[in-house]
């Protein structure tokens, strides 16, 4: 299946903003995380820069809703999912 | 006394009287400076009832022993009174190089009262201070004004200026500088054109005592070599504050139309993005080296200065999805001296209106140039402006009916740019700032979306709003330093406690810092209470009720809302971890300890302390 990722603020300037990811029929978001942290020359599996992707320092959204309120990081992935990952940001 | 300057600018502009009063020591330890310094004159010396646009009413712009040392984001400056939108304690906060000036006048802070005879400018150079005619600059924008201040002063001078919406006693009017910051949200501009003062002009050359000098200098070395190195620096360098409407889009909480919904279709093409594609230069606050004012070229080829907020409430929020639109709308804000979040707020309620036939209006979502004849209106306080001018809340009482269910305020205070249909944390946020529903305080929107705790109405989050209350609305507000680095850049707060002993001499904890937040919530608290009196409730905590009673119909939160009932045990849990009662009262015991045990005395005069 095929999955739609993007990135957003500061952690874009380190693997880039949109990811196409071609992924096995049964993954799941932790699947996903393990493919996307690799991007970018990044050699720490499960990381963006210093960051730790498992959907609390980063919220990690799937089709709009936030993978805390599915089943975090075992929420399944089906083909032509929208997801995103979203740094702690600014604004306030 | 090292690190405060000891004294204050006393102007009463009745009597043409100045005069520079020192305070006590116990006074800088117990509030600091600020916001501390603020409710505290306020609470000792307005008479409660007192109206706010009357002479009577006092209009304080006050700084810190942070305030202007060689330290980072040390440009900040607080205003306050008593809010003429609200009737209740008011203040807002910008960067300005009046800041720096002012302590440099040997002064830490300016309490106006009075009222003078005719259009009138306050100039402080030193220790001399003059109040000059400003029949020349009455009646043109904070731009045109500031210009020929500068020209008369000089461009190292600092200025704050109120535009025509001041003069014109708007409740939306704020206090500007610098063209685009400003500051005063609940309606500090009118309080201010109520004086008949157009504009202070501050010029200070003085030195600014410091305990530890080289210590100091070291400490703000340090920092500022520090700030650049975070991780989100440079981005956060190219968009700012302008990165959230992105985020706030794809977690469903960018206020849509009157807050109607999370989501806005056209959110790209006012998104931080296309913004980076627009910037032609870009603007910061005194001392700061990650600036975030971002300026692009608006509708109309003049340059506008972007933020989060301007751009959402005067965008998303009034349905216009063309940036260079929105930046025309939020530059006219800045010249006729109007708070962009309360514009956009009672704007967006007007266009409502107006869809359903409540008022006698012709103006539509996404109706540009409606909206710039909407703002010219408030400013002026013609036409549509005579009444919604006078904020949402005072409109909707008028229309009547089920309008205050929408009516999207806390206290009479607007809300800022963030839906909460499914948020109850930032709500809670919203329902107990001290002076409405502002976000400055306890931004704990990022928190409760990142941490996936969303539909949750626990304790932590009452936790959490507290924690921000005391770093953001206590120890920032009353330093007088910005928020910014800690909450964007992650830089560690353990920095401030070592900036307040070097400038001050006193050591200090965070602790103890919080514990001085504490006490200043709690007498702005008293403040609200006294002034209410009888008709004070916990209702005045409550969050607009279109986010219970009006589920989402768009985007992945479709048909979510907040849920009266735990909302209340929410807001009870938030009481009871202050120590204050059901009814959101600082208990006696709570303030005896806070330290506030005559301000409890008089405060069981108006209400009974339990």
């Amino acid at each position: 299946m095929r999955v739609h990722v993007r990135v957003f603020g500061f952690l874009a300037s380190i693997i880039g903003r949109n990811h196409h990811l071609y992924l096995d029929d049964d993954s799941t978001i932790r699947d996903l995380i393990h493919r996307i942290s690799r991007r970018g020359n990044q050699h720490r599996s499960g990381y963006i820069g210093k960051y730790r992707v498992d959907g609390g320092n980063l919220a990690i959204i799937v089709n709009g809703k936030n993978i805390a309120l599915l089943d975090g990081v075992d929420t399944s992935l089906s083909d032509g999912d929208d997801v995103v990952i979203i740094p702690p940001t600014a604004g306030g | 006394m090292k690190g405060w300057n000891g004294r204050l600018l006393r102007v009463d502009l009745s009597r043409k009287k100045m005069v520079h009063q020192e305070y006590s020591m116990e006074f800088a330890r117990k509030f600091v400076g600020g916001r501390g310094f603020a409710v505290k004159l306020l609470w000792d010396e307005l008479e409660m009832g007192t109206s706010p646009l009357s002479p009577e009413n006092m209009l304080i712009f006050a700084v810190g022993p942070y305030t202007g040392f060689n330290l980072p984001n040390s440009g900040k400056m607080v205003v306050a009174s008593k809010s003429p939108l609200t009737g209740g304690y008011g203040d807002g906060n910008l960067g300005t190089m009046a800041s720096p000036n002012m302590r440099r006048c040997g002064i830490d802070g300016i309490i106006l009262t009075g009222k003078a005879e005719s259009p009138s400018y306050l100039w402080v150079e030193g220790d001399e201070v003059e109040i000059r005619d400003a029949s020349e600059i009455w009646g043109l924008d904070s731009f045109e004004a500031e210009d020929k201040l500068k020209e008369s002063h000089g461009q190292a001078a600092g200025t704050l200026l109120i535009g025509q919406s001041g003069e014109n006693l708007c409740r939306l009017a704020t206090i500007v500088s610098q063209r685009g910051r400003a500051g005063g949200r609940p309606g500090m501009g009118a309080v201010m054109g109520s004086k008949n003062l157009k504009a202070i002009v501050l010029h200070g050359t003085g030195d600014l005592p410091a305990a530890d000098e080289e210590k100091l200098n070291e400490l703000g070395r340090e920092g500022f070599r520090e700030i650049p190195n975070k991780d989100n620096y440079s981005f956060w360098k190219r968009q700012g504050t302008m990165a959230t409407v992105e985020w706030c889009q794809n977690a469903g909480t960018l206020p849509t139309r009157n807050f109607s919904e999370g989501v806005f279709e056209s959110a790209e093409c006012i998104d931080g993005n296309t913004m980076e594609e627009m910037t032609v230069k870009q603007k910061g606050c005194p001392n700061c080296n990650m600036i975030c004012g971002n300026v692009v070229l608006d509708s109309e080829n003049m340059e506008s200065e972007l933020d989060y907020e301007n751009v959402v409430m005067l965008g998303s929020n009034v349905g216009i999805g063309d940036l260079k639109e929105v930046a025309t709308l939020n530059r006219m804000c800045d010249q006729l001296g109007l708070d962009t979040i309360g514009a956009g707020n009672v704007m967006g309620f007007a266009m409502e209106a107006s869809q359903k036939g409540l008022v006698d209006l012709n103006l539509d979502f996404g109706d540009f140039e409606g909206a710039k004849q909407f703002l010219l209106d408030l400013a002026h306080m013609e036409g549509a402006g005579t009444t919604f001018g006078l904020g949402t809340k005072r409109v909707a009482e008028k229309i009547g009916g089920e309008s205050i269910d929408w009516a999207m305020q806390v206290k009479g205070l607007e809300c800022s740019a963030y839906d909460c249909h499914l948020c109850p944390g930032m709500a809670l946020s919203f329902g107990t700032s001290p002076i409405g529903a502002h976000h400055k305080d306890a931004w704990v929107i990022s928190w409760e979306i990142s941490s996936g705790t969303r539909e949750e109405y626990g304790p932590e989050k009452a936790d959490k709003v507290i924690e921000f209350q005391r770093i953001r609305g206590g120890m920032f507000e009353s330093l007088v330093g910005c928020r910014f680095p800690w909450i964007e850049l992650g830089f560690e707060l353990e920095h401030y406690p070592k900036y307040f002993e070097a400038a001050t001499g006193i050591s200090t904890t965070l602790d103890e810092l919080w514990e001085i937040g504490d006490r200043i919530y709690a007498l702005i608290r008293a403040f609200w209470v006294r002034e209410f009196k009888g008709s004070w409730s916990r209702e005045m905590d409550y969050p607009p009720k279109r986010w219970f009673k009006e589920p989402l119909t768009k985007g992945a939160l479709k048909g979510k809302h907040l849920y009266y009932d735990r909302y209340g045990s929410l807001l009870q849990n938030y009481y009871e971890k202050r120590g204050w009662d059901e009814r959101g009262i600082p208990k006696e015991e709570t303030m005896r300890r806070l330290g506030l045990s005559e301000e409890a005395r008089e405060l069981s005069d108006y209400v009974d302390l339990r």
